[in-house]
């Protein structure tokens, strides 16, 4: 076991609020070292009417109360604090991603030099980079000003200067950023970070801090060669803590103010919790060259960050997610991508409007197969995404484009790891990466790894001996084979023996495009030796042999030849089906449901009928967009809340960005016009 | 497990309050009183929302030390707050020899700052109008920024609305369909200005039927989403009660709709959604019940064994249903899904389980 005990054994409430769920834990000692002992899920009460996290974080602990008559908070509803004979807790540790991403304006020197570690500094937290200044923009100081102004920015964060280099250009920046936080009401003030040449700190922080909270970083960039990124990071911990607590709605400020007087940190952005704990795992699992790899597909965002020689790479993606944010992910997605992971007739129609209902109800979850293989086949389509976008910065990636070896993987988010069944959860993580060769499959079911990297700041002790106990679900080890596999050939493409430990041996054949789930029971430590046919191999190999231990979802072997070729549409419901019963040993009775509602000869003269139909649709609509205008003299002005698109940006189902026009703004949308109705209606 | 719900209120009966401000950052003032009676067309606040930046400098041309603050008092003839117009002279030149130095405000504005010898103005700002939306009573004020309006009525809130308002007279579609109002000829049968209610999805000569006959706007369960920019750039409101797709209505908002039908107006306020306010699309009709007392809509409360629900996703998505059991543990869903759920009753009598996360409470007081 790894660790002892440290202040104590203090318990810990551990909490993660995400955009549609709160998940609260507790982690205490049992047999001297830290578990998570019991946990709890509810609902997220960020948005209004209710408009306050706690009631939510409340309902968790009063569930965990209810189950384990383990009392944490008093008559009153205060939470009791710290531990005594009648309950309460010691500490409390929380993340987040349950908040708008900040806008931030970046202010630096030289855009490939101070703003580009400031945008690397950056990776790790939910900000959105809303306007950059530089010295060489060209900008006149009003025009500098404006463009903060308008940015409407939660972060200012300044960089530039070498320690010791250029000053003028730092504080004429500095300068216009200043009178544009004056401009600003008090209570619109941005936090400002400054990061940039050492010596400026005192004359930034005398400047501004009159105007706005000032955080110093070291510079980000002391040398033009060297780039220093960690106590930037550190700070950008607090101003997401600081923007959290200024929230006029969400009541983080008593979780923050809970978390700091417990634990001596604020709320940390679940990203940087996960950050810090691939950073922390790669440090303490590193085999050979092999990285870390994470993977959150959440409702609002979706994060993937990995680890490889001590260094973490992150991408945060606030526009995909399979709910708040599923209208932004399907403008993202290749949306003919997605439609092949169905096994039913679909069309770009059928997609947009599921995102369009997700988002007006984003907590809600499928139940019917359609919807689940919808969201299935989205969850896989964000992972390829993330990925490619990520690859470009791994340095151990094959130039072929493989995915470099990562031990774990780890995936997040409810589609994943809710799956009806792990087996499902393994082939979705097995089909979003294609991953080849041999790989050790996890899950992280209960926002585990966030936390326990917000807690690795405070007590890494904790962390390790949590993580050891119960951090994450091991779905097991997959064999994946490389190579084409041909049609239905009756040649097996691998042949598997697993011998247990009590002597006894599984023998299977798989043929090429099959995959299945070893059913062993999980924590089973086995001997596979797997042979290969022709042309296919594992790791180079056309014969591997390998202990490993079996997960919840056995062992899987995958022989489907990579790269992955997914069969057309008229053999899909078939297919997939095998695939379905293959991991998880059971007969796929919902395949049934597409079988019947879609029969195979409907599906091209429903295809040809609605491309008829939409023809014959755009014409009119067409004629009914100029009526329209012609009518009610349509204008392109935007009007504030209406969110009225331009009528230009008229590509079908993307969501449009808004313009702001000359004429007159109004509150409510249609005001200007009213009265113009209402005369009509005389 | 005690689990509380999302709501989406449909009631026939309720007091309803909603406020009526202008947005962060305008200025302006509220017009109305508290207790005043308003109608959904008055004007319950009115401002500015300023827009640019300009920056004069004022010192340089005059040749004055920006740090001599002193000179600089004397000199300017503006102050924070000032309304300027264009030409306005900011300053009185120090010496004769100055006038033709001294600045002049370039276009018209407001003082924002006096900073260091520059005088900052915020230009072009843009009128704000408040509308009540509404007819109702003023409870009380927001500052000076807007008011609180209190009515009593029916209130059916949708899912999607395309931004905009109209308070009218309402009817449900034509026997013969909706396109049967083109060939409407009958000054008797005045079509224009009334909203019509769909019991199904909106189609594309839907909308043009709307600008053809200038209809009020359209009520509906739902519509494609490949409409919906055509529905945005329509200036009268366009409700879909369910959402996106092929739904059908929920009987509740139907048999709201039909008592009303004919008989009194609605305010038809198609707000678009907004995921961090509250915002929905809502048909508010406005009416007394003498004898009958309204109560507010039942707000966050705990799913109970005989509650009413409405379920919001297929494929019992629309339909009202009966809450008759609440499983302590996890129940596997049709499609393998394991999660927390409740038993409920649909109309048809048939008992099914359905996930907590796909219910939602209709407001009702217990």
């Amino acid at each position: 076991m790894l660790g002892q005990t440290s202040n104590s054994g203090k318990s810990i409430l551990a909490m993660d609020f995400g955009s549609v769920n709160t998940r609260v834990m507790i982690i205490d000692v049992v047999d001297g070292q830290y578990r998570m002992v019991t946990r709890s899920q509810t609902r997220t009460t960020m948005r209004p009417p209710i408009g306050d996290v706690t009631v939510g974080m409340s309902r968790a602990i009063e569930n965990i109360q209810d189950a384990t008559g383990r009392i944490l908070i008093d008559h009153e509803g205060v939470l009791i604090f710290p531990e005594n004979e009648d309950g309460g807790i010691d500490r409390v540790v929380a993340t987040s991603s349950a908040s708008r991403p900040l806008r931030a304006v970046l202010v630096g020197l030289i855009a490939e030099v101070s703003l580009a570690s400031a945008r690397h500094a950056l990776n790790g937290t939910y900000i959105e980079v809303a306007e950059i200044l530089s010295i060489s923009d060209g900008r006149t100081e009003e025009e500098r000003i404006n463009a903060i102004l308008k940015a409407k920015p939660d972060l200012i964060f300044i960089s530039g200067g070498t320690d010791g280099g250029n000053q003028n250009a730092v504080l004429e920046l500095t300068h216009a950023t200043g009178l544009a936080l004056m401009l600003l009401p008090d209570d619109e003030r941005p936090n400002v970070l400054y990061a940039g040449n050492e010596v400026l700190a005192d004359t930034v922080v005398g400047l501004l801090q009159d105007h706005a909270s000032v955080f110093v970083a070291s510079n980000v960039r002391p040398d033009v060669n060297e780039e220093k990124l960690g106590t930037a990071r550190v700070e950008l911990a607090n101003v997401y803590s600081n923007f959290m607590t200024s929230q006029p709605v969400g009541g983080f400020d008593q979780v923050i103010s809970l978390s700091s007087e417990l634990s001596g940190i604020g709320i940390v952005p679940t990203a940087q919790g996960v950050a810090n704990m691939v950073r922390f795992l790669g440090e303490l699992l590193q085999k050979g060259s092999a990285g870390v790899l994470h993977v959150d597909i959440g409702s609002t965002t979706s994060t993937l960050v990995s680890s490889f020689d001590k260094q973490v790479n992150s991408t945060i993606r606030s526009d995909l997610g399979l709910g708040h944010s599923l209208l932004t992910t399907l403008a993202v997605l290749n949306i003919e991508n997605v439609l092949r992971w169905l096994p039913f007739a679909a069309n770009e129609d059928d997609l947009w409007n599921y995102a369009y209902n997700k988002v007006l109800m984003p907590t809600t979850i499928p139940q019917t197969m359609r919807d689940l293989m919808i969201e299935q086949a989205i969850a896989r389509e964000i992972i390829r995404y993330l990925v490619n976008g990520a690859q470009a910065g791994w340095r151990h990636a094959a130039e072929d484009g493989k995915l470099p070896a990562f031990r774990p993987i780890i995936v997040a988010g409810a589609t994943l790891t809710d799956a009806p069944h792990h087996g499902v959860t393994a082939m979705l993580i097995l089909d979003a990466f294609e991953l080849e060769g041999i790989h050790n499959l996890y899950i992280d079911p209960y926002a585990m790894v966030a936390l326990l990297g917000a807690i690795a700041y405070a007590d890494p002790t904790v962390t390790v001996q949590t993580f050891e106990h119960n951090g994450l679900v091991n779905l097991g080890t997959a064999f994946c084979a490389t190579g084409r596999v041909r049609g239905r050939s009756q040649r097996p493409a691998m042949k598997i023996q697993i011998t247990l430990e009590n002597g006894r041996a599984i023998e299977k054949k798989l043929l090429p495009g099959e995959i299945w789930a070893a059913p062993l029971s999980s924590g089973q430590e086995v001997q596979v030796v797997v042979r290969t046919g022709r042309g296919i191999k594992i790791n180079g190999k056309r014969r591997v042999k390998q202990t490993v231990t079996a997960g919840t979802a056995g062992l899987i072997f995958d022989a489907r030849g990579r790269s992955l070729v997914l069969p057309p549409l008229r053999r899909r419901p078939a297919i997939y089906a095998e695939w379905w019963t293959g991991v998880t040993g059971q007969v796929w009775t919902g395949m049934q449901e597409f079988s019947e509602a879609d029969p195979l000869s409907e599906i091209d003269k429903g295809a040809r009928e609605t491309r008829r139909d939409r023809f014959t649709e755009e014409k009119l609509l067409q004629e009914v967009m100029s009526a329209a205008e012609l009518a009610e003299g349509f204008d392109e002005g935007e009007v504030i809340g209406s969110g009225r698109s331009s009528g230009r940006d008229r590509k079908r189902g993307k969501p449009e960005k808004s313009r702001r026009g000359r004429g007159r703004k109004d509150e409510v949308p249609e005001e200007d016009e009213a009265p113009d109705i209402l005369e009509r209606l005389r | 497990m005690r689990y509380h719900p999302e709501e989406r209120i449909v009631l026939e009966y309720t007091v309803i309050k909603r406020d009526r401000a202008l947005p962060p950052r305008a200025y302006g003032s509220v017009r109305v009183s508290p207790g005043a009676n308003v109608e959904s067309t008055h004007i319950i606040a009115e401002g500015e929302l300023p827009q640019d930046f300009r920056i004069v400098d004022v010192a340089g041309p005059l040749n004055i030390d920006p740090d001599d603050a002193e000179l600089l008092s004397n000199v300017l003839t503006v102050a924070q707050g000032d309304v300027v117009p264009a030409g306005h002279p900011l300053a009185t030149p120090p010496r004769r020899k100055d006038r033709k130095k001294v600045p002049h405000v370039p276009v018209d504005g407001v003082v924002s700052l006096v900073e260091h010898g520059r005088v900052i103005l915020q230009t072009n700002p843009q009128p704000v109008v408040v509308y009540a939306r509404l007819q109702g009573r003023v409870t009380e004020l927001i500052g000076n920024k807007g008011a609180r309006i209190e009515t009593v009525g029916s209130l059916i809130q949708g899912a999607w609305g395309n931004g905009r308002f109209l308070f009218s007279s309402f009817s449900f579609e034509p026997k013969d369909g909706l396109q049967s109002l083109i060939k409407q000829t009958s000054l008797l049968e005045n079509v224009r200005g009334r909203v019509y209610i769909l019991e199904r999805p909106i189609n594309v000569e839907d909308l043009r039927v709307v600008v053809k006959k200038e209809l009020g706007g359209l009520v509906a369960p739902s519509m494609s989403y490949h409409l919906r920019e055509t529905a945005m750039a329509l200036k009268v409101p366009i409700i879909l009660t369910e959402g996106f797709g092929e739904a059908q209505m929920t009987r509740r908002t139907n048999e709201i709709l039909r008592e009303f039908e004919n008989k009194r107006q609605a305010a038809f306020d198609a707000m678009l959604p907004n995921r961090w306010t509250s915002d929905r699309p809502e048909i508010v009709i406005p009416y007394q019940a003498p004898g009958t007392n309204a109560l507010y809509p039942a707000f966050d409360e705990v799913l109970i064994v005989g509650a009413t629900v409405r379920l919001s996703r297929a494929p019992y998505e629309g339909q009202i249903a009966t809450v008759t059991a609440l499983p302590d543990k996890p129940q596997i869903m049709e499609n393998g899904l394991r999660t927390a759920a409740a038993q409920v009753k649909l109309r048809n009598g048939h008992e099914v389980m359905v996930p907590l996360a796909n219910i939602e409470l209709l407001g009702e007081s217990k």
